[in-house]
């Protein structure tokens, strides 16, 4: 008997769970490395993989991928977080049947959508928006948007992301320019945007209500800062 | 000035251990028992710890002394709790460099004797010794033996692996 086997289910379950902390608290931004964690652990022997399985906080983030099974997998996620704040995470997509995909995926997950933490997703998904509507996302605090895939990172983009998210205090844009349609942010703390080229109009209209409540701003351009808590910029 | 009140403790192997209270204390398990059975000259048994672990044990306590104790009502899941639980101090890191056979004895004792922030130390040093590791490098560091057959690792790989191109 290996020397680890002598730790009850319940320890080797706190280990596991630390482990995905840690790897979640590397993530910036955030990486599928918690997915490619959560597998080495699964495959490592059949008392790990139940441990494994019977651990809800390694469940809570789902990332839908350009997989034949990110349907069912985004089940697993919701079955087996056990109720925990789910943080869903939409990874960069190639083409019209990764589309397909993740839209399925998100027909799992957003019957639970009151129970996202924090939102990442590709704002050119229009399959995705779409489906995301007018959602309400009452405990969203995280909403990150970036570029559809790396070739995507120099076009403009309408979004038309117009969840209701009443909690959401950050908000983290990696894209050239996009708009929003509307703004339901009343809590909104912190902002930043990684390609704020031309951003000033959208900003303002951006931040409406917001614009009180919003503690931290951060501009860049070609990964310099530009602007720090709205220094420089005019209204 | 008088002399800090101290508690004998025994390990598993009969060894007698004398410390100052306040030090034993740090035990959840022991502070409950002197509060139900009240001060006494008896020897407390732990029964699941033997000495040289117990003395392990206790120079972590010595040194934690007067640290603020963990709330009891702490959320686990809570991520503020949590990322302090991750972040190992440097006392604590070297304490902490045993073998294989005595980290998971410490865990184990830290467990049975309810000292959460030891607890805490011994599975993030584990959670270290997993990060970055395949499945393979994993087995071979615990000398775990690999129970499933092809045919199961393969359907876990297709259920579980998200891209494509990994």
């Amino acid at each position: 008997m290996a020397s680890i086997d002598k730790l009850p289910p319940e320890i080797l379950s706190t280990i596991f769970s630390l482990l995905f902390q840690s790897v979640k608290e590397d993530r910036t931004p955030p990486t599928d490395s918690q997915a490619h964690e959560l597998l080495d652990v699964l495959l490592v022997c059949r008392r790990w993989n139940k441990v494994a399985c019977q651990t809800p906080p390694i469940w809570a983030t789902a990332y839908v991928g350009k997989d034949q099974d990110a349907w069912p997998r985004a089940w697993r996620c919701i079955e087996r977080s056990g109720g925990l704040p789910l943080d869903v995470n939409f990874m960069s997509l190639q083409d019209d049947e990764d589309l397909d995909r993740a839209a399925m995926a998100l027909k799992a997950l957003l019957p639970h959508a009151s129970r996202w933490r924090s939102l990442s997703l590709p704002y050119m998904m229009e399959e995705v928006n779409e489906q995301l509507g007018d959602a309400s996302l009452p405990n969203l605090v995280e909403l990150t948007l970036h570029p559809i895939s790396e070739e995507d990172e120099n076009y403009s983009n309408d979004v038309r992301i117009c969840v209701d998210a009443p909690h959401l205090k950050t908000l983290l844009i990696k894209s050239y320019e996009v708009y929003f349609h509307d703004n339901r942010w009343p809590r909104l703390k912190s902002l930043e945007a990684r390609e704020a080229w031309g951003c000033e109009a959208w900003l303002w209209g951006l931040l409406g209500s917001s614009q009180e409540t919003l503690e931290k701003l951060v501009l860049r351009r070609d990964g310099e800062v530009i602007d720090v808590n709205n220094q420089g910029l005019e209204d | 000035m008088s002399a800090a009140p101290q508690v004998t403790l025994e390990s598993s192997d009969g060894e007698k251990f004398k410390v100052d209270k306040e030090v034993a204390e740090r035990s959840v398990l022991i502070k409950n028992m002197i509060e139900d059975v009240g001060e006494s000259d008896n020897p407390i048994p732990l029964p699941n710890v033997n000495a040289s672990v117990l003395k392990k044990v206790l120079e972590y306590c010595e040194h934690h002394r007067g640290d603020p104790l963990p709330a009891a009502d702490a959320d686990p899941s809570n991520d503020d709790n949590r990322k302090r639980a991750t972040e190992i101090s440097d006392w604590d890191q070297k304490f902490i460099q045993v073998d294989q056979e005595m980290l998971f004895e410490i865990i184990l004792a830290a467990n049975y004797m309810d000292i959460k922030p030891l607890l805490d130390v011994g599975c993030k040093t584990v959670a270290n010794m997993i990060k970055g590791k395949t499945p393979e490098e994993i087995r071979k560091l615990f000398n775990i033996v690999n129970d499933f057959t092809p045919e199961e690792e393969a359907q876990i790989k297709k259920e579980n692996e998200w891209a494509e191109d990994r």
